[in-house]
């Protein structure tokens, strides 16, 4: 849109054949470009998340905004209510508890870098979300037992998801002797955060 | 062949390469390594601060990942081992010097501390959920505090405690002075038997509960006096040692006697948050009015026959009156005095740890004499209470 390309003045001390120059586009893109690239990326993870399939991926190319994302929209559904936690528990719950699982994981000398963890940890909160949009869509039927085990069964999958997206980002990064010891506050974490989806989803 | 020598390396010019150790003017690069860093494989530049090693081989600056990094050194086996003795005694063994030392770590203790408290928010929010059988669809029984308030007890009773037990073995000057992390290590491993205690506490009969108590206490309660005794044992005033025993022992107790009577064996109110058995506080703090409406509904009727009455009488109560947990809620408590209008008579200050529990305790062992399976037996606390409110406000409005 009326936007030249750099000249080659400007990309002289580059590999021409390489991409970079394409980056110092960005500059002058208009916002909604920007933006909508970046969705789009986090759309893919998003997806990649969902079904496990390439894993290196995610890991090379780590960003904050789905982790954020997912935080946020995950304190949105599960603060107030009666006796539940306020929208800053939650949230430092989800997203500090990544932080501190991500620094357990680099103080036992696993390979992965803090920012890569961070997003892989966030990343896989996105089944837990989803469950929990789901109980709250079951919130508006039935009877209160089945109502409970309908929400067990959304939780249950959820955390199951979770735990088997997380395995597959984080295996591998870890020394061999301590993969137990760097499993388990994963699995702790993921445990917390779907007891508070069955809990207070509603 | 006759002309194959071998290279004499050590030749003067040489002799300050960093790749020889045979000088000893070396300088900073190659102090001999000390053993502690010889276990920490993932400190590669530890050899070069160069600064006088201490015994426990704290170079690093406190600020640096390091630092934390030698803490988090253990293997899956180690911090199993550690774990398992810290609950089952060995007769004539020490906890620390056997298991913990020359290297604490901060694994065990954080992530046993960060398990304890969600074990027993989830699981007494899951005993209370039963316990009410989890009537009113918006699951009022489900109260976020527990968290928030076993993360306090937790943290402070980890961090608190050992250092008084290393203030104390330094300032007497006892035999054997462990570290802080050392002790605080083996207070955090000693944690881990709540944590099955804590989910099979959702059991709801009061013997079983205080079963479960004075097993773990006595399993894990071992371990502790055994290394805090053979600390303490040469130290000239027996009244100091058997203290120091008596008291981390009862600390303990206090613990486990302090998670048993607010989380498993309160009451959860249709506000939302929990009421643990009620505490009288200081009558200077009662407002006129309040007395009077106090002095005006104590005899309310809460006999624990039924459990409509009791559900009433708590809940008469808990209107009234708030109690706060471990955590600082002053706040709430007048905040909850000031949407409930005046009704309020118990206004609770967060009293020392150590009076408020030995009253829960004394209160709870008269409860548990009188039990006989029972669910729900605020009741009897809340008669005593109650009396006390009544010496209380009779004797202020004699003044």
């Amino acid at each position: 849109a009326g936007v030249t390309p750099p000249t080659r003045t400007r990309s002289q001390n580059f590999d021409p054949s390489a991409d970079p120059d394409a980056e110092f586009d960005t500059l002058d893109e208009p916002v909604w470009d920007t933006i909508r690239r970046d969705l789009r990326l986090v759309g893919a993870k998003f997806a990649r998340v969902l079904k496990p399939d390439q894993n290196k991926q995610l890991l090379r190319d780590w960003d904050l905004w789905g982790p954020l994302f997912i935080c946020v929209l995950l304190s949105l559904l599960l603060q107030g209510g009666v006796g539940g936690p306020h929208f800053t528990e939650v949230f430092s719950i989800t997203f500090f508890g990544s932080c501190i699982v991500t620094a357990n994981t680099k103080l036992l000398g696993g390979t992965i870098s803090i920012f890569q963890s961070i997003c892989v940890l966030g990343y896989c909160l996105l089944p837990l979300a989803v469950a929990a949009i789901g109980c709250k869509f079951v919130a508006f039927s039935s009877s209160p037992s089945i109502k409970l085990t309908i929400k067990l069964v959304i939780t249950a999958v959820g955390f199951g998801w979770a735990i088997f997206a997380s395995m597959g980002f984080l295996a591998g990064s870890q020394p061999e002797k301590r993969r137990l010891l760097i499993i388990y506050p994963v699995v702790l974490f993921y445990f917390v955060v779907s007891w508070l989806t069955l809990s207070y989803a509603s | 062949m006759s002309n194959l020598q071998f290279q004499d390396f050590n030749f003067g010019d040489l002799a300050d390469s960093p790749f020889t150790a045979a000088s000893s003017n070396s300088g900073q690069d190659y102090k001999p390594a000390n053993k502690q860093h010889s276990i920490i494989p993932g400190l590669v530049g530890n050899t070069d601060e160069g600064s006088a090693t201490t015994t426990s081989g704290l170079q690093n600056n406190v600020f640096s990942f390091k630092f934390y990094q030698q803490y988090f050194d253990v293997d899956t086996e180690q911090v199993q081992n550690r774990l398992l003795n810290s609950f089952i005694p060995k007769w004539s063994k020490n906890f620390i010097t056997d298991y913990i030392q020359p290297l604490p770590d901060l694994y065990g203790p954080l992530w046993i501390c960060i398990t304890l408290i969600f074990s027993t928010a989830i699981c007494g929010n899951l005993a209370h959920y039963i316990d009410t059988n989890g009537e009113g669809d918006s699951r009022p029984g489900n109260d976020f505090s527990l968290v928030t308030g076993a993360s306090s007890l937790v943290a402070s009773y980890v961090i608190l405690v050992p250092f008084f037990i290393y203030c104390l073995l330094w300032y007497r000057k006892s035999a054997i002075q462990y570290s802080y992390l050392e002790i605080l290590c083996a207070y955090g491993y000693s944690l881990s038997i709540f944590i099955p205690v804590s989910i099979l506490w959702v059991v709801h009969y009061q013997w079983f509960r205080w079963s479960l108590i004075i097993v773990s206490l006595v399993l894990s309660g071992t371990v502790i006096v055994q290394w805090v005794w053979s600390a303490i044992k040469t130290d000239s005033n027996r009244m100091v040692a058997y203290g120091a025993v008596l008291g981390t022992l009862g600390l303990h107790a206090l613990l486990a006697i302090a998670f048993k009577e607010f989380y498993f064996d309160s009451v959860i109110l249709p506000q939302g948050r929990s009421s643990a058995p009620t505490i009288d506080s200081l009558p200077s703090t009662l407002s006129p009015q309040a007395l009077v409406a106090s002095s005006a509904l104590a005899p309310a009727p809460s006999s624990n026959n039924t459990q409509e009455n009791n559900v009433k009488g708590v809940a008469q109560n808990a209107v009234q009156s708030e109690q706060n947990k471990k955590p600082v809620a002053d706040s709430q408590v007048r905040d909850d005095s000031q949407t409930q209008g005046n009704e309020k008579t118990n206004l609770t200050i967060t009293e020392p740890k150590e009076s408020t529990k030995a009253q829960l305790t004394s209160s709870s062992n008269k409860e548990s004499k009188n039990e006989d399976g029972k669910p729900l037996q605020k009741n009897e606390n809340n008669d005593e209470t109650k009396k006390i409110n009544q010496e209380h406000n009779t004797t202020t409005i004699k003044e």
